[in-house]
């Protein structure tokens, strides 16, 4: 008997970019090719023709499965193998080929398809690509055609063998094909599918084609209509599961999908990149150790069969990566009592980052909702949250209370929607309540006011946010008060530097001045009966609105009945407005007055020192700012204080004084300090721009030498140089910035040099447009 | 396949089968003879309905037998068509316009069309040049021209008039077959006569027919259309995207929709819309290769050149654009090769980039392709002689074209020896030789060269330019007065300038004063006395040049060198340009016009920082001056783009920067947009 005979059989269109790597991939192992075009307009059947295939044209008549059985027709071999275009035959495993259709008793083979994507996803499934050339072996479906249905009928399931023949698809690889144009066109192929031939299968590649589109709310209402329809034992059973699971992940509804992935873990034992994403759910709500825990059963479980489709790899991730990734959060969580009670409303924006932020330590998160009209609800609960409603009635303490009332554990951490606990602090409140010395504890409240999260524009407030689960309950209804509860029933409360960010900035304009309004409603609701705290806490809004007239109003108002408690936050704020508003003279005498009454108040010293300056005072105010470097920052424990007012920004401070003087190598030696302590980076860089030409060296060299040549320094410098006109000087730097950007390893900050860019364009259109005729034409150009 | 029908049915063709061409007109005295020149001989029948010619439109009809009716025109293109059929006679109706003609292909083959029994109607592909000369660029689209005459087929929609619809109701679309056969239409040409007035005269209809239906994709298409041929891109945009948004993705202009409207964004410098423009035509389109043209235009403007060669690869592999697209003719093919070498040469792999412009010049051959080609070969370290060897082992050159193309690379000996092989040299590139000798120092042979130029030649007056230039630049310099009084037309410009410079090497006046002349005469003598200088600076006698410049520029002498720094710049001579300008800087304080033709020579150059660095200060000179500005933003844009090109070399999908580079890139293309107009309202040396 002679050997077997192998025909390759393709189907075609308009595939010039792919035929040749796939006809070479298996011109050695076939003995015929057969290609069916179906219309192509580009050089398909040239290059087929060329490497030897016998190519037959045919109309396209949306049908799949009737262009693929065209080719069966045609073939003479006595095994069929098929491919599609985009694929190619592994290199290595190419050989089992002839094995499988000279030893092999079966009908039919499972070969494993190995899908690439510029994204490092692979996916690989197996899929019945190698049969025997017989007429009864037709495929079917106008669309993800298969062949498996006709030989079951005839030769049942266990007539199927598998090989390790694999095929590597390059079909959805966004950079060689334009996969809009085949999704399009399968979707409309779909759609014409009658009625009663929606099964499962349909509805799982219908699901795909609109993942593909990037359409995932569609994707996953095709793929839980499938799960419906689909038992089981059907092949594509396990991959529809891991699909639907990965999309309810990528729509951020981790909750379900937890659920859902432990139901699916008892009927697939052996899957276990069930188990894997399990841990990514865990992962990506900020529940480390349950991550870890799941991860390591993950690496325990045995390779799993062939037929499940595995990846070992999540967004990119191996599963030690991810091992690796949870190891430095996972905490030692000796204490489970601690309950976190949040309350918020239309927070949609920064809810998610405030829970991922406690889940690690949280033996339950209470969110209680009053009344959000957007997604907030729903991606707390999917955090894991236990979410409630209560109706807003214009009392912050209520609302807590309502949360509190709830809360099982033995500690009760307090925390708005916009706030976010630090990588450090969970272990350090962890470390804390094992073993208290105090009923309450004061945490270092951060509030930020740029997204660059840079202590040269924050302040620091004491906030009594953690407390032991007892009878305490907030008192009074705007800013709620719980020390006194905690003292009045005889316990003590305590100052740690366990911080706590406020990102209230990382929301919109609008939406935080919706936020704002609602405050100042409920201040103004409350407060009625006290007119003192009314106007204290409406000034206080009104500055943070940076409406500082209206603010000085209220606070000049209050002035003389405010109470002593209340002085030092007081003079704060009241001070900051003047000097926002320019009021030099009447800044100076409150500054006496005010520093006169809190002596240790480092903050109310800068400001006297920055006021001097301005007055032309230069001596006074080098003497004050030499006093605040001895001070040190204010005690937050006391105060609102703004870090660097006894450091870092009291140095540049006086650094400009030295080098208006004259004095610049004081000046520089000043800045070259300041540089080096975090957050101050940028001021002292600008003002090193500043003085270039004063400097010994060019400036590049001056930084090298320094130690601050990196493209965050030339970029700044860039930009400093755009704000000076200095455009030649500002493009010089800019390209060097973005050389040397190039050559720093990952992550790059190209932040820095796109806003120098937008700095020096800006600086210059600005010029040119004030400068240029009012009838210019580019005027006009550049103002539309 | 539709060819094999006409082969097979030649033989039968039935005589008895009549063609009657139906056509409407109105004052198209210039183009109507042209067309039917071309058809008479294949119809059988003519009819013109005139909608009111002024003209001998009607006249020139009756000459070729043809029934003239005579139909009052009522803003309806529909019923004036209608008209012309209600009078055909014939069993089909071909149907063309006056600006249109049949090439002899077609009109040979117009008959087999008539065999084809389950064919109701043709269309053609409608090739329309863009500009006038043989070297235009040119789109084709498929139009429906020729159907059988049947009382229900008529003409629908008062502009952009159908036929299509009533052929296709109750049949089916395979009753509707494509000829393969091709018409020629000259109404695109944008300088060709009342080619303005007629787009208006169309937005006037279409804006009638809008009022009734502002959202009607096909009107609003052509709107967009319209609109896009007179330059008013922002309205284009308007109902471009008006017509997208209310499309049917299956209508029969989809596909030129985006391509159109990707156009047209391209021009406003919109590029993160046009690519998405682009992208979704080519999910509904993904054979559309003008689309990936179109891509690749953008990425090369945005300067991400590996996406730019991918795109133009990408159109290389369509043998042909399929024949329903609306294309410009070439995208497959040598307008794809050309962009692909200029891709390559920007990649400094001129390897590359010398096969793909040797396949375009091959498809294509032009002048412009052939002196590309010679510069990449010259870079990729070709010897002359190389060069001339590689171009006619490709191509069919005469010697004159071949010397032509070494000189402009200065390649002079080997451009002597292209020369020296033909027997016998005409006058033409005699006069290159000697040019070429006199470069290379050799004036003695130079001037021998010359004086074998028959004197009755059409080239005498340039021989005798260049002898006095031989002469002048020798040491020790001669005097050319006797050359100059042979020459015959003493009176052309070049004479008087020849005279006024040997005046100054002989150190005694001319003849003639230019200064007697009439003010529009002395400008031409002096353009021509800057053009001798600039022969003698390229033959490096900075002096004589300098001179010459000064004599004609008041004797002042920064102006000297920024008269001569200007002239030479405008005739692209870039480095000598700078030089010069360079030392009209150093005489004097700097001028807005010197500093910005610095620039500008720099930027030509190449030398971007310095270049900006001028710009910067000819504006800072005279802030008011738009084009100063616009030079200095440019130059400002194109090196902020530098930057972020290097930042997306090491991340490639960095979004941030990609949105950075969209944004700059756009700016760009608008104040680009102003200074090329700018420039054409007042050209600038």
């Amino acid at each position: 008997m002679s050997a077997p005979t192998l025909s390759l059989c393709l189907i075609a269109w308009n595939e010039a970019d792919n035929i040749g790597r796939c006809l070479k991939s298996a011109e050695a192992f076939v003995d015929e090719i057969v290609v069916v075009d179906t219309g192509s307009t580009d050089c398909t059947r040239e290059i087929a023709k060329a490497m030897g295939a016998k190519v037959i044209q045919v109309k396209w008549q949306n049908d799949f499965s009737a262009a693929r059985n065209v080719s069966l027709e045609n073939a003479t071999g006595d095994w069929i193998l098929f491919l599609d275009c985009d694929e190619e035959l592994d290199a290595e495993s190419r050989h089992e080929l002839r094995k499988a259709i000279e030893h092999g008793s079966y009908e039919a083979y499972f070969a494993m398809v190995r899908n690439t994507t510029d994204t490092n996803i692979e996916l690989t499934f197996p899929s019945i690509r190698l049969f025997r050339n017989r007429k009864s072996f037709r495929f079917t479906g106008k669309i993800h055609e298969q062949i498996v249905n006709s030989i079951v009928a005839n030769y049942g399931l266990q007539a199927i063998g598998h090989s390790s023949i694999t095929i590597i698809h390059h079909g959805y690889n966004a950079s060689t094909t334009n996969v809009a144009a085949k999704v399009q066109r399968n979707l409309e192929i779909l759609k014409s599918y009658p009625e009663e031939k929606k099964d499962g299968f349909y509805f799982y590649n219908l699901g795909t084609e609109y993942l593909r589109l990037g359409d995932k709310k569609e994707a996953l209402t095709s793929y839980l209509k499938a799960l419906k329809l689909t038992k089981p034992t059907q092949a594509y059973g396990p991959i529809l599961v891991k699909r639907t699971m990965t999309t309810l992940m990528d729509l951020h509804r981790y909750r379900d999908a937890v659920e859902q992935l432990r139901y699916y873990q008892t009927i697939f034992k052996e899957f276990s990149d069930l188990l894997l994403l399990e841990a990514v759910c865990h992962l990506n709500c900020g529940r480390y150790s349950e991550a870890r825990a799941r991860l390591e059963d993950y690496l325990k479980m045995p390779v799993p069969p062939a037929w499940y489709a595995t990846e070992n790899i999540f967004q990119g991730s191996s599963a030690e990566d991810l091992v690796e990734r949870v190891k430095a959060l996972a905490l030692d969580r000796g204490c489970q009592g601690i309950s976190v009670c949040i309350i918020g409303r239309d927070e949609e924006e920064l809810v998610a980052y405030c829970i991922k932020s406690v889940n690690e330590i949280a033996a339950e998160v209470i969110f209680v909702d009053t009344g959000s009209t957007d997604r907030t609800p729903a991606i707390a609960y999917q955090l894991g949250a236990s979410v409630y409603r209560f109706p807003w009635n214009d009392s912050f303490s209520e609302a807590r209370n309502f949360a509190i009332d709830k809360a099982k554990g033995d500690w009760i951490l307090v925390l708005d929607a916009d706030e976010v606990l630090p990588d450090e602090s969970r272990q350090a409140i962890v470390d804390l309540i094992r073993d208290p010395d105090h009923e309450g504890y004061f945490l270092k409240v951060r509030t930020f006011l740029d997204r660059g999260l840079s202590p040269a524009s924050c302040y620091v407030t004491g906030a009594c946010r953690l407390f032991r689960n007892d009878a305490y309950r907030y008192r009074g209804s705007v800013f709620g008060d719980i020390i006194s509860p905690i003292i009045d029933a005889g316990g003590s409360t305590a100052y740690t530097e366990i911080t706590v960010n406020h990102i209230h900035c990382f929301a919109n304009d609008e939406y935080i001045a919706r936020k704002r309004q609602l405050k100042i409603d409920a201040i103004k609701k409350q407060l009625r009966s006290d007119l003192t705290k009314l106007n204290f806490a409406l000034g206080i809004e009104y500055f943070q609105a940076q409406d500082f007239i209206s603010a000085i109003d209220h606070f000049e108002s209050v002035r003389a009945s405010l109470d002593e408690a209340h002085m030092a936050k007081f003079y704060y704020f009241y001070t900051l407005s003047l000097m926002k508003t320019e009021h030099y003279r009447r800044l100076a005498e409150v500054l006496d007055e005010a520093i006169s009454m809190f002596p240790d108040y480092t903050d109310l010293i800068y400001l006297q020192a920055v006021v001097r300056f301005v007055l032309g005072e230069t001596e006074e105010a080098k003497l004050l700012l030499h006093r605040c470097l001895e001070m040190g920052d204010a005690p937050w424990e006391k105060y609102i204080a703004s870090p660097g007012t006894g450091g870092f920004k009291a140095m540049c401070s006086l650094g400009t004084i030295y080098s208006q003087k004259g004095d610049t190598e004081k000046a520089l030696n000043i800045f070259l300090e300041a540089a080096g302590i975090p957050g101050a980076f940028e001021q002292a860089v600008e003002s090193i721009v500043f003085l270039k030409e004063k400097l010994p060296v060019p400036l590049e060299r001056f930084l090298e030498v320094r130690g601050l040549l990196n493209s965050r320094s030339l970029s700044l410098a860039a930009k400093s140089l755009a704000k000076m006109g200095r455009y030649k000087d500002s493009l010089n730097y800019l390209a060097l910035a973005g050389e040397r950007a190039a050559s720093e390893p990952p992550p790059r900050d190209f932040a820095n040099i796109t806003q120098a860019i937008n700095m020096l364009l800006s600086r210059f259109s600005r010029e040119v447009l004030d400068s240029l005729p009012k009838d210019s034409k580019l005027k006009n150009r550049l103002t539309v | 396949m539709v060819r094999t029908y006409f082969l097979a049915g030649v033989d039968q063709v039935a005589k008895n089968t009549k063609i009657s061409l139906c056509m409407i007109v109105r004052n198209e005295e210039g183009n109507l003879d042209r067309c039917l020149k071309s058809a008479h001989g294949c119809v059988d029948e003519i009819v013109v309905v005139d909608t009111g010619s002024e003209d001998a439109t009607p006249d020139i009809a009756r000459s070729y037998g043809a029934l003239v009716v005579h139909s009052p025109w009522r803003n309806d293109f529909s019923q004036a068509r209608n008209a012309s059929l209600q009078h055909a006679t014939g069993d089909w109706i071909l149907v063309l316009d006056a600006d249109e003609e049949l090439p002899e292909e077609t009109a040979r083959n117009l008959r087999t069309l008539t065999v084809t029994a389950a064919v109701e109607a043709w269309t053609f592909t409608i090739v329309s040049p863009l500009s006038a000369g043989g070297d235009s660029l040119k789109t084709r689209h498929l139009n429906l021209r020729m159907f059988k005459n049947r009382s229900t087929y008529r003409f629908e929609g008062r502009i952009h008039e159908q036929i299509k619809p009533a052929i296709l109701r109750g049949k089916s679309s395979e009753v509707i077959q494509y000829s393969r056969l091709s018409i020629v239409h000259y109404g695109y040409i944008r300088d060709s006569r009342g080619y303005r007035g007629k787009t208006l005269r169309n937005i006037a209809i279409l804006c009638e027919v809008c009022a009734d239906n502002p959202q009607d994709s096909f009107n609003n298409y052509n709107l967009g259309v319209s609109y896009f041929s007179l330059g008013d891109l922002e309205k284009s945009r308007e109902h471009y995207e008006t017509a997208l948004c209310h499309m049917d993705p299956h209508a029969g202009f989809a596909a030129a929709l985006y391509r159109n409207y990707c156009l047209c964004l391209c021009e406003i410098g919109d590029y993160a819309k046009a690519l998405e423009v682009a992208d979704k035509g080519l999910a509904f389109f993904p054979d559309y290769p003008d689309l990936y043209f179109l891509k690749g235009q953008m990425f090369w403007d945005l300067g991400m050149i590996a996406r730019a060669k991918a795109c133009f690869l990408k159109c290389t592999r369509f043998r042909e654009t399929p024949p329903g697209y609306t294309t410009t003719e070439g995208v497959t093919g040598h307008l794809a090769f050309e962009n692909l070498a200029e891709v390559y040469a920007c990649e400094e792999n001129f390897g590359e980039a010398i096969n793909w412009a040797t396949l375009a010049a091959t498809k294509h051959p032009s002048y412009r392709l052939l002196s590309r080609l010679c510069s990449f070969l010259k870079n990729q370290g070709c010897k002359g002689c190389d060069i001339i060897a590689h171009l006619e082992s490709q191509f069919k050159l005469n010697s004159y074209l071949g010397a032509q193309l070494l000189f402009d690379i200065k390649e002079f000996e080997a451009c002597v020896t292209l020369i020296n092989r033909e027997v016998p040299p005409a006058p033409e590139t005699l006069l290159l030789k000697a040019k070429c000798l006199m470069r290379l120092g050799r004036y003695a042979e130079g001037l021998k060269v010359l004086q074998t130029l028959p004197s009755d030649s059409s080239f005498a007056e340039e021989a005798m330019e260049q002898k006095c230039i031989g002469m002048w630049v020798q040491n020790p310099r001669q005097d050319a007065s006797a050359v100059i009084s042979n020459y015959a037309a003493s009176d052309s410009p070049i004479a008087a300038a020849c005279e006024i410079i040997n005046s100054l090497i002989a150190q005694r006046p001319g003849r003639r004063r230019s200064n007697e002349q009439p003010p529009e005469k002395q400008q031409e003598v002096r353009r021509a006395a800057l053009e001798m200088a600039k022969e003698v600076l390229c033959l490096g006698d900075k002096d004589l040049a300098l001179a010459i410049s000064l004599a004609v520029s008041n004797n002042d002498k920064t102006e000297a060198f920024l008269t001569l720094g200007k002239y030479v710049l405008g005739r692209g001579y870039s480095l000598e340009a700078k030089k010069l300008l360079e030392q009209a800087l150093n005489k004097s304080e700097a001028t807005g016009e010197a500093c910005y033709l610095l620039g500008a020579a720099c930027a030509n150059l190449k030398l971007h920082t310095i270049a900006f660095h001028y710009f910067l200060k000819a504006y800072q000179q005279l802030p008011e001056n738009q084009l100063y500005a616009a030079s200095a933003l440019i130059q400002l844009l194109r090196q902020c783009q530098a930057v972020v090109l290097s930042g997306l070399n090491v991340e490639e999908n960095n979004a941030a920067l990609l949105k950075e580079l969209l944004k700059l890139a756009s700016l760009h293309k608008k104040v680009q947009r102003f200074k090329e107009e700018a420039g054409r309202e007042r050209p600038h040396p």
